[in-house]
């Protein structure tokens, strides 16, 4: 085989078709689902970005990030504190008569994600000069100091614990009305974001960027032998993998109407390392299915007052379950059982010479 | 290939579950519905409790006896721990379809729900709530934070009619107090304590108070000692604090402990005369100190006031604490308006705008434009009791809240007396 032939893989093979497949399921989702469940799969939507862009971490550069919460609370906040405190300062809501919603939202976003690149960039560049645990423990360290910030008040912007409240309204687009606090508004000003970002997360771990990842997970010393500078390079995906979630982070804030400290707590910051192992960090999609099992899981147990009253036992012992069952997560179990179908049905087929 | 199939059957599973949770929408049926979120676990527990007792005593004496309009009233209690509101309440009212709402134990979730509670258009009646800024609507004067909407009431009285109370007390029933300090959780509630008390105290005819300093202790905390510490080196003449639940008996354990007795001579709490406190602190609760709240059962000597009571004790073995008067006579409002003008939210809302009603309190009316009801406010000095092995209030009084006092008292602070 030439050495210079690029075989794509089977993942990267499968792409198109499936993205198209999943595309139009997600458009026309919202639209079977009762109401309250439209604010559940949006929500899910915003995990699943959240988890993705953690595993770019984790699953292909081998950095476990304890401290992911940091990259919804740092947008989340800026674009609350921009939209409640800045823009009324600043007499942007007269402009264009009268605050249109959808402006506040997209200038909030480019906003946000400006401060936080501007935070990202030295938190990423300390937090790489560390490895495994140590890394680990100092992206928590990050992510706790900010959730003090915002708890304490420091600085009178995040209301400490009462959090702030954030309901973006009645707006019109091509003639069309609809209120920002309709999650099927929401919904589908998330999906323009989430799809185009796991499209883009998907060509990154597809490249040769993705690939060194790759090697820097499996054998950073051996990496580093070959001249890849494995601090630069973990930095750049740090920067990316907090962006990437920072779109997460910004959006739940109008989604959920409100955002306060909790979500810059360790606890939260669990939750997408839960998500990833759950679902398989090995996998793309991995992160996307632990995200959609656990954020449902839990809705399911809230169905049921008895399980709810000690939902967090139920949950964990769900979790529990499937990381025994399942080592690599979900997905890696799923791809076992069709490797298993398949070779019962090569084995019964009549089979072309081995090699 | 294995890709493929895998990424297809995860999409499919994952339009299964939706399908199947699209069946489990809620539907009509005959009862009518009230959803109640309150803290059911976390260090706001035993109010949620309370609040759920009364509600439930309610509903129940109201099935006993038919029901409303012939249907039972079920009322769904969720938890909505520190920063679930927004999930539960969208849950209840979209999920469980609720005809209507009790319900919240923390300011800060409060004022946070608020919006969302106007956007779901659905009549919330607060029981357990503390914060001014929820019974305000000008948001001209007092920012954003008055979240005052057409959908939301309150039956218990509101900081500004506590504090009302409060400094009546401090007026009239306290000599030689020219020092005061405070102590209480940090968050909205304990900064609104102080706030009202030193702004109320201030422009009140016959106080004139020096405020020293306020220390205040993150909520649930279990080490209190260096602010209660600091605090009792400044020696103030009267300590106000804003504690309530298990914060009181930290407090006052702690307080004790670093001789609170010979420092300061007299203590007034803004939200403890609660019963299930005086019997967690049992001998140890100090004699002489002025406990303030919403409610205590043997303030009121009515025939109202002593029937409830007997039920209550009968149905849970205690007497009720500071919530459930309010919650139980929310759930007789809803009886009562339901019963009127049927489970429209919009109806709903213009019939308790402005009702009188006879409550365990007393007769209570919700005020048509604030929505918040002129509930009375308690007051009084600990007396330890040998037969009760715990603590009592005696003396104890109901303070009236007047509206018009207290809009002038608070007329030129930056705080909303939401009546």
């Amino acid at each position: 085989m030439n050495i210079d032939s690029y075989v794509p893989s089977q993942g990267e093979r499968i792409g198109k078709h499936i993205y198209a497949v999943i595309l139009v399921g997600l458009l026309a989702l919202p639209f079977l689902v009762p109401q309250f469940q439209r604010f559940l799969i949006a929500e899910t939507l915003l995990l699943i970005l959240l988890a993705t862009a953690f595993n770019l971490l984790y699953g292909y550069t081998g950095l476990l990030s304890f401290g992911h919460a940091m990259f919804i609370a740092l947008p989340g906040y800026t674009f609350a504190i921009f939209v409640l405190d800045v823009v009324p300062e600043i007499g942007l809501s007269d402009v264009g008569g009268g605050a249109n919603p959808l402006v506040l939202l997209l200038i909030g976003f480019i906003v946000a994600m400006v401060i936080t690149f501007i935070i990202t960039v030295p938190i990423g560049y300390l937090s790489v000069q560390l490895r495994e645990i140590y890394f680990a423990m100092i992206t928590l360290s990050f992510s706790m100091a900010i959730f003090a910030i915002a708890d304490r008040n420091i600085g009178g912007l995040s209301n400490g614990d009462d959090g702030r409240t954030v309901i973006l309204s009645q707006t019109e687009l091509f003639g069309l009305e609809f209120s920002l606090i309709d999650p099927l508004a929401m919904y589908f000003i998330i999906l323009l974001f989430f799809v185009p970002a796991m499209y883009l997360m998907w060509r990154i771990v597809n490249s040769p960027f993705g690939q060194v990842c790759k090697a820097i997970r499996e054998n950073p010393e051996r990496a580093s032998a070959i001249g890849i500078n494995v601090t630069k390079h973990s930095w750049y995906t740090f920067i990316l993998s907090g962006m990437f979630s920072a779109i997460a982070g910004v959006f739940i804030v109008p989604l959920r109407t409100f955002i306060n400290p909790a979500v810059a707590n360790w606890s939260f910051g669990a939750e997408p390392v839960i998500m990833t192992v759950l679902g398989g960090p090995y996998n793309f999609l991995g992160p996307a299915i632990g995200a959609v099992v656990f954020r449902y899981a839990r809705w399911f147990l809230s169905q049921y007052p008895v399980l709810e009253a000690n939902w967090e036992l139920f949950l964990g012992t769900i979790v529990l379950v499937m990381v025994l069952f399942f080592s690599g997560g979900i997905s890696e179990g799923v791809k076992k059982l069709i490797k298993r179908v398949r070779n019962r049905q090569s084995e019964s087929s009549p089979s072309e010479s081995s090699s | 290939m294995t890709n493929r199939r895998k990424f297809l059957a995860s999409t499919a599973a994952g339009a299964g579950i939706t399908a199947l949770a699209g069946c489990t929408g809620g539907g009509g049926g005959n009862t009518i519905k009230i959803g109640a979120p309150y803290m059911l676990s976390g260090v706001a527990e035993s109010f949620g409790a309370s609040s759920r007792e009364g509600a439930e005593l309610a509903a129940k004496e109201i099935n006993d006896e038919g029901g409303i309009d012939g249907q039972d009233v079920e009322i769904i209690f969720r938890d909505h721990g520190g920063s679930d509101a927004a999930r539960v309440i969208r849950s209840l009212v979209q999920e469980d379809n609720v005809d209507a709402m009790i319900g919240l134990t923390s300011s800060g979730v409060a004022v946070a729900s608020a919006p969302l509670i106007e956007q779901l258009q659905i009549p919330m009646i607060l029981t357990d709530i503390g914060t001014a800024f929820v019974t305000e609507p000008d948001t001209d004067t007092y920012g954003e934070d008055a979240v005052g909407n057409d959908y939301v009431f309150r039956t218990n009285a509101n900081t500004a009619q506590n504090m009302y109370g409060m400094v009546q007390n401090v007026a009239e029933n306290m000599d030689g107090i020219e020092t005061v300090a405070c102590m209480g959780p940090d968050y909205a509630y304990g900064h609104q304590v102080w706030d009202y008390f030193q702004a109320m105290s201030e422009s009140y005819d016959g106080l004139d108070l020096e405020y020293l300093d306020a220390s205040f202790t993150s909520l649930g905390s279990t080490d209190m000692s260096a602010q209660i510490s600091s605090i009792l080196d400044l020696e103030p003449d009267l300590l106000v604090t804003g504690y309530w639940a298990d914060d009181v008996t930290t407090f006052v354990q702690q307080a004790l402990d670093q001789g609170i007795e010979d420092t300061v001579d007299n203590v007034i709490t803004a939200l403890a005369s609660d019963v299930l406190q005086f019997e967690s602190l049992g001998e140890t609760m100090p004699d002489g100190w002025h406990w303030h709240g919403w409610y205590w059962h043997e303030a009121f000597d009515t025939e109202a006031n002593n029937s409830f009571v007997e039920s209550y004790e009968e149905e849970y073995g205690n007497p009720p604490a500071m919530q459930p008067p309010s919650s139980y006579e929310a759930i007789y409002a809803y009886k009562q308006v339901i019963e009127s003008v049927g489970t429209n939210s919009d109806d709903i809302v213009g019939e308790l705008e402005g009702m009188t009603y006879d409550g365990v309190r007393g007769e209570v009316t919700i005020d048509a434009d604030s929505h918040q009801a002129n509930a009375p406010a308690v007051g009084g000095v600990s007396t330890y009791s040998e037969d009760l092995g715990r603590a009592t209030l005696e003396p104890v009084q109901t303070y009236e809240p007047d509206a018009e006092e207290i809009r002038s008292l608070l007329e030129g602070s930056e705080l909303p007396p939401g009546v």
